[in-house]
């Protein structure tokens, strides 16, 4: 058996790892946080990522009301607020920063379960309700003009 | 200078696109998947350099190294791959398959820019 993670340790290492990509690839001020409302708001799409272990499954979201999406994905494109942007590269640049936050999260979980492996993003438009099955905690974290809701869900059962 | 791009995310192609064309790189194409990028290295011209990302559909980054290497002449080509693993040992076996440098994701300009230096690619 791998250690596992609780729920509420994914809280600093989702702030930490979105804190380095909004930083760095962003180019956008260091992340300011609240706790986010349940049940979650409609209408929030975003992407998710899983992240599988030995004996747990994880999976990381990041989501957020369509026109931050929209600023989150020109703002890493370096494209103009005016510019034009598809609906698709919206969703692929929202996967992209999954994929980096995840990576981030990843890195900082893997000193108690060494065994997670990264799975590929998948972007959702709509809101993602945690099932019966799942443990999840979600916080608001403000970078630039967008909120981000950075989601963190657990299978409560062992794999 | 030319360069190949290899990623399966549009917005990392775009994103590399952009900072390979500040850097100094003047002719750079692109590709979805390993399959496709080595395709587009043998239909040629030889890139300066390709950058490959781990993660992708067809053909993953590594199988994309592995299948380069086998060919004598692209001996000389650099390859660098872009990834968000954080597996030293899968990093390790990429490097050991031919891979020249790696960079994580996020990063900056100032870190494409550094690992191209220590390809022998310096900006212009």
């Amino acid at each position: 058996m791998t250690a596992v993670l609780g729920i509420s340790q994914w809280r600093d290492s989702m702030l930490e790892a979105t804190d380095e990509v909004a930083q760095s690839s962003l180019m956008l001020d260091a992340v300011t946080v609240r706790e986010a409302p349940s049940p979650l708001p409609r209408d929030l799409p975003g992407s998710y990522i899983p992240l599988v272990g030995e004996d747990y499954n994880y999976e990381f979201g990041l989501a957020a009301k369509w026109e931050h999406c929209e600023y989150l994905a020109k703002t890493l494109l370096f494209m103009d607020p005016g510019d034009e942007i598809s609906d698709d590269d919206i969703a692929d640049a929202m996967n992209e920063l999954a994929n980096m936050v995840g990576g981030g999260v990843k890195k900082r979980m893997a000193e108690i379960d060494t065994t997670l492996k990264l799975g590929l993003p998948a972007f959702f438009n709509g809101t993602v309700h945690p099932t019966a099955e799942q443990e999840h905690v979600c916080v608001i974290a403000t970078a630039g003009e967008a909120e981000i809701y950075l989601i963190a869900l657990k299978h409560k059962a062992p794999l | 200078m030319r360069a190949l791009v290899i990623d399966d995310s549009s917005t990392t192609r775009m994103i590399l696109r952009r900072m390979l064309g500040e850097i100094g790189f003047d002719d750079i194409s692109d590709a979805t998947n390993g399959q496709e990028g080595l395709d587009s290295l043998i239909a040629g011209p030889t890139p300066e350099v390709v950058l490959v990302d781990w993660n992708m559909p067809v053909m993953d980054g590594y199988e994309f190294v592995k299948a380069v290497r086998a060919k004598p002449e692209y001996d000389n080509t650099p390859l660098m791959l872009v990834t968000t693993e954080t597996e030293l040992d899968r990093i390790v076996a990429a490097l050991e398959a031919g891979a020249n440098e790696y960079v994580m994701k996020p990063f900056t300009r100032d870190v494409i820019e550094e690992k191209l230096a220590l390809l022998g690619l310096e900006s212009h």
